[in-house]
């Protein structure tokens, strides 16, 4: 589903991603973790656009999107949750599931009505019902995560990239954000997660990268978290735990 | 709508209607001037307040379709709704080609090239003087002849020129309540998420920015068919500086607001000249007051108190 190949991307003169190769196949769910300053939150901005690689390949299906505009990118298919939400606080919470509605993605079979989109996307978020017309800067850090997950949602994504998405929650509420990633997962959508917790991590994904200064040391394989979490050595070396 | 803000707009519209002749002459004709500045501010204040664009370039669309007017009308004989229509394509194949590749920069970088716009306009308008007529200008230009109604006096033109700007702050209101205008204040206030929302926001900017420049060349050409004569002097930096100052002292967060911007800038002035040679000093002193007081502008102020006013009632009921 998404293939990247020797991916080197910074801000300015500074390189932060050296030979980055990952891959993220259809409905599975991929983890992104490593210390703070690893590079995580800069191969979520390369990944979706926000940030231009210097070498390398981004594959989206196939087809090589390393150049493509980040709209474009979301109008193909690849979602994402920024770090710290970016949302548009002054406007409601329906106005901001509308936008993300009417700029769904529409390869996907028809589209559906914004509204009905709307609809489907409270289904998994109830208490947002009561509150489409408050203004979403006056919702608690919470409801906000999950104000920007619907809206990434909408955009009806085949990858769905979450960075930190549990950074700086109340522990009920990340386990709400899990819970959801969850649903979706089941629901055959690809995921990768970029987390500082590893054991959040582990409880949702299928595999893991572990990225330490701005490259991949480490690859958690199917089936291994277990060993992972058991060795301490490993996690102290990578993690800094 | 309720009963009594409906009065309100009625009373509001017999007063404006009634005012070409309660009104001394001279003051309509500063209401024409203020009607004409509200359309080419309204440009200005759109992009400052729904795009976060600080543009100075109104001025060069402003004598664009000034000088289509001139020089259709005038030198070419064509009727005035071809010139105007000219001026507003002409000024709209500018923006995007100017805009296209301007409009990627931002900040202090964005509103220092629409400023080197400004300057290279106000340069060609002189030197092009076999097509501007230089600093001699082009006179001659006819007025507007509305079905046989020839508005030759500023009490007719008055009457013309506001519905006109009336109707374009009120395709302005729908714009910024539409789907489009909730891309555009997502574009504003979080341009990254507006950008992996699939809001193409560069192409979003320039389209703004190109019907900022019609906005600007429709004033123009009104401006030229009112005056009758237009020269290069008319269209240099000041003018574009006035556009920015009444689209900020009014407030470029409220559709309204720069009508009360461009009536500050147009009257304010002609009644401080009464105080003689310090009345520059003392417009100057009232604008930095008025900036440094009501940083939302007059609009902006406006709306917050009607807001309180209504929350207090809704309280007290």
């Amino acid at each position: 589903m998404l293939r990247v190949e020797h991916l080197e991307a910074g801000y300015g003169d500074v390189p932060v991603l050296k030979d980055i190769s990952l891959n993220v196949a259809a409905s599975e769910t991929v983890a992104i973790i490593g210390p703070n300053g690893a590079g995580k939150s800069t191969l979520v901005a390369a990944l979706c656009g926000l940030v231009q690689p210097r070498a390398g390949r981004i594959l989206h299906r196939e087809a090589e999107v390393t150049r493509m505009p980040a709209h474009q990118r979301a109008r193909r298919g690849l979602g994402v949750v920024l770090e710290g939400r970016h949302l548009f606080g002054e406007l409601t919470l329906r106005q901001n599931l509308t936008l993300a509605a009417a700029h769904a993605r529409a390869d996907a079979g028809a589209k559906p009505k914004i509204e009905d989109a709307i609809a489907e996307v409270l289904e998994l978020f109830p208490f947002m019902r009561e509150r489409l017309n408050d203004a979403v800067e006056l919702m608690s850090g919470g409801e906000q995560q999950m104000v920007a997950l619907a809206r990434a949602l909408l955009l009806r994504p085949e990858v769905l990239m979450l960075d930190e998405p549990s950074t700086g929650l109340a522990p009920l509420v990340v386990k709400q954000i899990m819970s959801t990633i969850g649903v979706l997962r089941s629901r055959g959508m690809s995921i990768i997660l970029v987390e500082q917790n590893v054991a959040l991590a582990a409880e949702v994904a299928d595999r893991a990268y572990v990225l330490s200064v701005g490259r991949v040391v480490h690859e958690v394989a199917k089936g291994e978290w277990p060993r992972f979490l058991a060795d301490d050595s490993l996690v102290k070396a990578y993690l800094g735990g | 709508m309720t009963v009594k803000r409906a009065a309100l707009i009625a009373i509001a519209v017999v007063l404006w209607a009634c005012l070409p002749w309660l009104a001394p002459r001279y003051l309509i004709d500063l209401m024409v001037f203020a009607g004409i500045y509200t359309i080419a501010g309204l440009g200005v204040a759109f992009l400052l307040g729904q795009c976060g664009i600080v543009t100075l370039a109104q001025s060069v669309f402003y004598g664009i379709g000034a000088y289509s007017v001139a020089y259709f009308c005038a030198q070419k004989g064509l009727p005035s709704p071809v010139a105007v229509i000219a001026g507003v394509a002409l000024s709209a194949v500018i923006a995007t080609a100017v805009g296209w590749p301007v409009l990627r920069l931002s900040g202090y970088f964005l509103a220092l090239a629409t400023l080197a716009l400004a300057i290279i306009g106000h340069v060609l308008f002189l030197e092009w003087d076999w097509l501007t007529g230089g600093t001699l200008g082009i006179g001659g230009i006819p007025h507007i002849d509305l079905f046989g109604l020839v508005l030759n006096s500023p009490q007719r033109y008055y009457l013309f020129v506001w519905p006109i700007a009336v109707a374009l702050l009120w395709l302005h209101h729908n714009l910024v309540h539409s789907r489009n205008g909730l891309a555009l204040r997502a574009m504003r206030d979080a341009p990254e998420a507006a950008l992996v929302l699939a809001v193409d926001t560069h192409k979003l900017k320039v389209q703004m920015f190109v019907l900022s420049a019609m906005l600007g060349s429709l004033a123009g050409s009104l401006f030229a068919h009112y005056v009758t004569f237009v020269s290069v002097d008319s269209f240099a930096i000041d003018r574009a500086i006035s556009f920015l100052l009444l689209a900020v002292l009014g407030g470029v967060y409220t559709v309204w607001g720069c009508v009360i911007g461009a009536l500050f800038i147009t009257i304010m002035p002609q009644w401080l000249s009464k105080l003689g040679d310090i009345h520059a000093f003392v417009f100057a002193a009232a604008l930095i007051a008025t900036v440094i007081l009501l940083p939302e502008g007059f609009g902006g102020a406006l709306q917050k108190w009607w807001r309180a006013r209504a929350t207090g009632r809704r309280t007290q009921s």
